[in-house]
């Protein structure tokens, strides 16, 4: 009745780590294909812990994408916790995929997602674990094709000398062609720099570091973009367990900070009867009790009312990301979530109306406090607020602003609830590429930790504020408008120890300081504002708008005008072209 | 608490011998949904599945039979076959009993003998650490009620 089975670790191996579960695979709705009969094989290497990448959308979205083709074979791979890594090097055991557990090198192509600059550690370590070359040029037409996408690497600059080639834009209509041509070219043997330059004449939005090729970011319409219709459930319950379905894919707002607003241009609404079919559908297949409704404005999803009516009696809790107050809709969001009653998330990233206005967002204090007011009223009793520093044009007072509103917004749930609470995050500026504030400077840790002071004096006792530790944003900062030098300082980091650099503490701080000091590189030097006339070393690239028309909106915020959301006119910001258009549902 | 109620005992072998309990158990809540029963759910503002889980298992034992309460409002008949395809083949449905066990002890087979515990008082690490067996090696076969009826696991397949 028992029945045996391997794992990548033995049973007295796998007692000893923390979570052994993590490294089991076999979850329910997981493809297990036979390896034998299969051609195409492709390792989904998600560089951080099975928890978080298992929360992940897009992983999910190619996992299924690509198994359902019957020549091809999409594996998991997740970096493994620090106890299980050093069980691996201990035991000299090479990193294995969770479906067949086959070693990493054994796989054509690995496909590496990159949410986040500061997993660029995780992800040398995953490939080293797994035995894989590191460096692009070492590799031989034997070794696996190593290819990263996500917006993180949209200036790969940071990573390019470990990556034969990165996937620009979104891959949904692609990405099952091009592992393809990829596990082809490694099985026949093929000539990888000819296999390389071929790809980026067959493909759009590929860049291969080698080559240096201009690229323009790949862009699906609305009827490519790819639904999975069920979801892995996973072994170690995830960091967000809950099924999500695509309510839209872009986002019409274009916040000027926004990096996301750029990259994932223009709005493509998903028909609501395709997404009340895709809940139901992933709960019959899951089980899951909480549904994500994914997109980066959900209030601004025009058919967001009949969605919710239709899911209603379904025994789900829905959870709304990303609510902009001002579309904020009150009797929608009691009926939504029950547990809205618990939190509302505000992002109003600035203190004051005016700085605010020159992010391109809209609404004001007022609105903020009335919405606090009308929700502790109507039973909500817990209010997270997201603020940033060291935004481009602002002022001491803009910061003191920060604090003032937290304790007015305070003051207002208080008293209408005396169980309400106030939390608010508090980061700093970090400018990406491809957004109208690619050109401002990104303040240091010292200034930063000036302007939290300052709020910390200003705030009330009781109001609950985390502060990012900004040194950590200044490393995004310097990875994210990074140049190629900055890739010898990754390797280095790495090598002096650096790993999950997305949870920060003072040691990974000394090892990256030592890192930098030792390539004699300040990462100071990376914060500077730049001249829109100087050269970027992004230039090659193009994602989302063109850089022109980033230019008019970074003077359009010196001068505090809003741009209009572009589903109710075209701004001509480029992106938009032949069937290409925001599709509303 | 409901009426009535079935009692439908699921392995934990394999690679969920390796599961947390507490993910084991959520692991069996959503196959619960998956399988369309008539369940309960909490009146939280976070609706759950109500299901009552018998005690926890050290990490890295398997079990032939893990028994799970899960009231209903109605009497219903099925078997553990029914139920099969909803669950991972590590955490195969076995036997469904239409009522709620009583108080049981559970009988395990290790590589020295065969232990017979009451997990509420009795830890099971504990007794396997004392006596230096692995967790790995051990394996539930079996419970015994307190008026001496006994399951015997080990004899059972998917009915």
């Amino acid at each position: 009745m028992l029945y045996t089975f391997t794992y990548m670790f033995s049973a007295s191996e796998l007692y000893k780590v923390e979570k052994p579960s993590r490294y089991i695979g076999g979850e329910y709705n997981s493809i297990v294909k036979n390896w034998e009969n299969i051609p195409y094989k492709v390792a989904l290497l998600y560089p951080d812990l099975y928890e978080v990448g298992m929360s992940y959308h897009g992983l999910q979205l190619f996992y299924y994408k690509i198994n359902g083709e019957t020549d091809l074979l999409a594996e998991r791979v997740f970096t493994p916790a620090p106890d299980a890594i050093n069980m691996l090097k201990e035991k000299n055991i090479p990193l294995r995929s969770l479906e067949n557990k086959k070693p990493l090198s054994s796989f054509d192509v690995i496909a590496v997602h990159f949410l986040t600059e500061l997993v660029a550690t995780n992800v040398l370590e995953t490939l080293s674990l797994g035995e894989i070359k590191l460096f692009s040029n070492e590799r031989t037409p034997d070794d696996p094709y190593i290819i990263a996408g996500g917006p993180a690497i949209s200036n790969p600059a940071f990573f390019e000398p470990f990556l034969d080639a990165i996937f620009i834009g979104e891959a949904d209509d692609i990405i099952v062609d091009l592992v393809r041509f990829l596990s082809e070219a490694r099985q026949k043997h093929a000539n990888r720099e000819e296999t390389l330059q071929r790809l980026t004449t067959l493909f759009d939005g590929i860049y291969v570091p080698s080559l240096k090729n201009s690229v323009k970011e790949h862009h699906v319409l609305r009827e490519d973009i790819y639904y999975p219709e069920r979801f892995l459930v996973p072994n170690v319950e995830a960091v967000q367990e809950r099924a999500v379905v695509e309510l839209m894919r872009g986002c019409t707002r274009g916040c000027h900070f926004c990096h996301a607003s750029s990259y994932y241009r223009p709005v493509r609404e998903t028909p609501p009867d395709k997404v009340v079919e895709l809940v139901k559908s992933i709960k019959k297949s899951t089980g899951f009790s909480e549904v994500g409704l994914l997109s980066l404005s959900t209030f601004d999803y025009s058919k967001l009312n009949d969605v919710v009516d239709r899911l209603q009696g379904e025994h789900l809790n829905m959870s709304l990301p990303s609510l902009r107050l001002d579309s904020l809709d009150l009797s929608l969001l009691k009926k939504v979530d029950p547990t809205a009653h618990l939190t509302l998330t505000i992002a109003p990233e600035a203190g004051s109306d005016e700085l605010r206005k020159k992010l391109n967002k809209g609404f004001t204090n007022e609105q903020i406090l009335r919405a606090v007011d009308v929700l502790s009223e109507n039973g909500w009793t817990k209010f997270k607020f997201y603020f940033m520093v060291g935004l481009p044009f602002e002022t001491e007072e803009d910061v003191r602003s920060i604090a003032k509103l937290l304790n007015e917004a305070d003051s207002v749930a208080f008293r209408n609830n005396r169980r309400s609470r106030i939390h608010g995050t508090i980061a700093s500026f970090v400018p990406k590429p491809f957004t109208p504030f690619q050109w401002e400077r990104q303040i240091t840790p010292d200034e930063a930790e000036q302007k939290y002071t300052i709020i910390r004096k200003s705030l009330k006792r009781q109001i609950d504020v985390s502060f990012r530790d900004p040194w950590f944003s200044l490393l995004e900062g310097v990875l994210s408008r990074s140049d190629e030098k900055v890739s010898q300082v990754v390797l280095e980091a790495w090598k002096r120890g650096a790993i999950f650099d997305t949870s920060e503490n003072d040691q990974k701080r000394a090892i990256w300081e030592d890192a930098w000091q030792s390539l004699n590189l300040d990462p100071l030097d990376y914060l500077k504002g730049r001249s829109t006339n100087e050269p970027l070393p992004w230039d090659h690239i193009q994602v989302g708008p063109e850089k022109a028309f980033l230019e008019t909106q970074r003077e359009k915020s010196e001068k505090g005008l809003l741009t209009e959301d572009c589903r109710y006119g075209c701004l001509g910001c480029g992106v938009c072209e032949g069937d290409l258009w925001p599709t509303m549902a | 608490m409901a009426d009535y109620g079935l009692t439908i005992f699921f392995e934990k072998t394999g690679e969920s011998a390796w599961l947390s309990y507490k993910d084991y158990v959520r692991h069996i809540g959503y196959g619960l949904v998956r399988a369309g029963l008539p369940l309960l759910y909490t009146e939280g503002f976070q609706e759950r599945a109500l299901l009552q889980a018998p005690p926890a298992l050290p990490l890295g034992v398997s079990s032939l039979g893990e028994p799970f309460f899960i009231p209903m409002n109605k009497n219903l008949s099925l078997t553990a076959n029914d139920l099969k395809p909803y669950f991972l083949r590590a955490e195969t449905p076995v036997l469904v009993l239409n009522y709620k066990l009583p108080h049981y002890l559970s009988l395990f087979k290790t590589p020295s003998d065969l232990l017979k515990l009451d997990l509420e008082k009795q830890g099971l690490k504990r007794t396997l650490d004392e006596q230096h067996i692995d967790t790995w090696d051990v394996v539930k076969v079996g419970i015994e009620m307190v008026n001496g009826e006994q399951i015997d696991l080990s004899l059972r397949t998917a009915d």
